[in-house]
């Protein structure tokens, strides 16, 4: 069990001596932006265990203080990494604290984020939340990407931090202009694979800390489809903080997937905030040992004429813990509103444990809005008949298993992300019986 | 024992939960024979279908069931997949996400072995069987029963077991949802298999099915005992007078 102590978050050491050491020689543009977002960060309240966002993933769990805050990204010549470059248009590489930029796409334009604040657009609205505004003063590891219309462009970034126990920062800023095209793959990993079973001891081994804060502005007419692929080494901490805003016929497919981490706490907001805007939001996540995983959406609707999708599927074994808040959002006026919420969760053995907390605010009244969430086992009958069909009862829970998460996995368009998530799952599957 | 008896339930008795639903079947089939059960609706048909292929809801609470000589009980369904007992479900279930090609392969590799003709022998034989059953090859890319009319699921079981080629087949009521024609195309593809190879457990409620697929015996289910054996004509009596026939025969202890 994780009924653990509910202690607060230390953020004490994130202050304005710690940010002057990290901007040090940064241009007077970037130093005003992290310095207002530092004043947002030290306006906004501490996440304490009475929050019941938080209940479920104390200051405990996500030691950051323990770590040293890692130093901004040096550009480093290395080739792309080996897996899947070929068939992106744009590759950025970050290895630790240097990066690697292959960029063949005629309408992408891609800049470390310290080059770009002079053209970045205006924050969004609802990433007024603690974490986000940290990682938009503190971040060590940005950049900024902007997709021009024209031909489709894909772009994978490959996240890879050592597990040297300092904490990286990471962020995008992705401008999606009109009517422009931009699939983004973004892989989350380890540089060293621990373990699944996890020491209670979490000081002892925890080995990487991440706090993301990326933002996404989807113009008019135009596309993103985003995938973020988190196969975090057992002893890492991660928070991130996402946030999207859609304009007018815009549209968003996200997939987020988180198999790896010791407690992963992540939040992905999207706003469908020009008429006929859409969101499709999907998530995977398989838990084992004693893995923490919380994830809370935010589907808002700010416009008239607007949808939000959303089916989030996990799996939890062994002594894992998964949290899904999903919040969807209705401004006054947002009338011929399309959203829905759908939560299911595979327990598949005691001691395991998932908790779904679906909720709605809504302030307009001509809308179609409804939400589920279902939790459970494997249906026996299901396993009966596989298994009357001669297939062993090991091998018929992982084809159900298997099957239960076809259903997100076939939202991502790209042929290798999608073996990589099979393959993940089975993974996840080997010692299950 | 006689030498071909393929298949024999001896006093078996089944309880359900707190609820005792078998309680003392006897049946002896012989190689390569035909039997009819019937039996009025929740005498516990389905339940001795289920407890054959070993369902684990089932709590066997007396007597044997024996293949070829050799107790099944202590057997999981997926070894009595694979000494060649077949359960046609009355109730198929849906399997979404599990589509009908990699389903029909992960099930015949799984009681045949890995077919010699890799990939492309096994599709081939596959198609050469639906084609037959009428079920068109569009089928093979969906969930596995998940949209299916009952009588696409019905179709599906027979389709299965074509492939499995087991040598003790019992059907529960795999002729209710199946419309005229495809009644006569499902008996079709059972009669396929009939010969030496293939014992049979036919369990309907109407003797039309028995009309395409002709029995040796009929035997009537009533409130977990056998209540009649008898030749395959008693089957239109049962269709004149209804179960009380039967109840008049035996007399009103069964019932
Ligand atoms: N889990 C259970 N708990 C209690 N009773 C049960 C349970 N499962 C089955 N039964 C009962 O056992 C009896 C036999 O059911 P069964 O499905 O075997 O009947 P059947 O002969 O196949 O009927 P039908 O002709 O309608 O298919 C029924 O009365 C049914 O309600
Ligand atoms: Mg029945």
């Amino acid at each position: 069990m994780h009924t653990l102590e509910p202690t607060g978050f230390d953020l004490a050491r994130f202050d304005a001596a710690a940010l002057a050491r990290l901007s040090a020689g940064e241009p007077a543009a970037v130093l005003s932006h992290r310095a207002a977002a530092f004043e947002l960060f030290s306006a906004l309240p501490v996440p304490a265990a009475r929050d019941e966002e938080w209940r479920h993933s104390p200051g405990k769990l996500f030691p950051c203080a323990a770590f040293a805050l890692a130093a901004p990204l040096r550009a480093s010549g290395a080739p792309p990494t080996a897996d899947w470059h070929e068939d992106f248009d744009a590759v950025i590489d970050v290895t630790d604290e240097t990066f690697s930029l292959h960029n063949r796409a005629g309408s992408l334009d891609i800049l470390p984020l310290a080059e770009a604040l002079a053209a970045l657009p205006a924050g969004v609205p609802q990433h007024r939340r603690k974490f986000a505004a940290l990682g938009q003063a503190f971040w060590t590891a940005g950049f900024f990407i902007r997709a021009r219309a024209g031909a489709p462009v894909r772009l994978l970034v490959n996240w890879r931090f050592a597990a040297g126990g300092k904490l990286h920062m990471p962020r995008l800023v992705v401008a999606v202009e009109p009517d422009a095209h931009l699939t983004l793959v973004e892989r989350f990993q380890g540089l060293e694979r621990g373990t699944t079973s996890i020491s209670k001891d979490w000081k002892a081994d925890a080995a990487l800390a991440v706090i993301g804060a990326h933002e996404f502005h989807v113009g008019a007419g135009a596309t993103l489809e985003r995938v973020a692929l988190h196969e975090w080494h057992a002893a890492t901490i991660c928070i991130a903080e996402d946030a999207a805003v859609v304009a007018e016929r815009g549209r968003a497919d996200w997939v987020t997937a988180v198999f790896g981490g010791r407690a992963v706490k992540l939040t992905a907001g999207c706003d469908v905030a020009g008429a006929g805007a859409a969101a499709h939001l999907s998530g995977l996540y398989f838990a084992d040992g004693t893995q923490h995983v919380d994830q809370r959406t935010l589907q808002r609707h700010s416009s008239p004429d607007t949808t939000s999708h959303l089916l989030y599927k996990g799996a939890v074994r062994d002594q894992s813990h998964s949290i899904y808040q999903g919040l969807i959002q209705a401004a006054r006026g947002a009338v011929r509103v399309d959203a829905y919420q759908m939560n299911r969760n595979l327990v598949l053995n005691e001691g395991a444990r998932a908790d779904s907390l679906p909720a709605l605010e809504i302030d307009a009244d001509d809308l179609k809005c409804s939400h589920g969430s279902a939790t459970g086992n494997l249906d026996p009958e299901q396993i009966f008949y596989l298994r009357a069909r001669g297939i062993p009862e090991a091998a018929a829970r992982h084809l159900l298993i298997a099957a239960y998460f076809e259903e997100v996995i076939g939202k991502v368009s790209h042929a290798g992300v999608q073996e990589r998530l099979r393959a993940a799952v089975a993974q996840k599957m080997e010692t299950l019986s | 024992m006689s030498a071909d008896v393929e298949f024999e339930l001896r006093d078996l008795r089944v309880k359900n939960g707190a609820k005792q639903i078998l309680q003392g079947v006897d049946l002896t089939l012989r190689r390569g024979e035909t039997h009819a059960l019937m039996g009025p609706n929740g005498s516990g048909k389905s339940t001795l279908a289920n407890v054959i292929m070993g369902h684990p809801d089932y709590e066997v609470t007396g007597g044997d069931i024996l293949f070829h000589g050799q107790s099944l009980l202590g057997l999981a369904p997926e070894e009595r997949a694979k000494l060649g007992v077949f359960l046609a479900f009355q109730y198929p279930v849906a399997v979404p996400g599990v589509s009908v090609a990699r389903f029909l392969k992960a099930a015949v590799e799984a009681v045949r072995g890995k077919s010699s003709g890799g990939a492309g022998g096994f599709l081939k034989g596959v198609r050469e069987q639906m084609k037959f059953l009428e079920i068109t090859e569009a089928f093979l890319d969906r969930g596995l029963n998940e949209g299916f009319s009952g009588g696409e699921k019905k179709r599906l079981e027979i389709l299965q077991m074509l492939l499995l080629k087991p040598a003790l087949g019992v059907l529960d009521e795999t002729d209710s949802g199946l419309d005229i024609d495809a009644l006569r195309i499902v008996a079709a593809g059972v009669n396929r298999l009939r010969g030496p190879d293939l014992t049979l457990l036919v369990i309907t409620h109407y003797e039309r099915l028995l009309k395409l697929i002709e029995p040796d015996h009929l035997h009537v289910l009533m409130n977990g005992r056998i209540a009649f054996s008898g030749g395959p004509d008693a089957v239109k009596q049962l269709e004149l007078h209804g179960y009380d026939w039967i109840r008049d025969q035996v007399g009103a202890e069964v019932v």
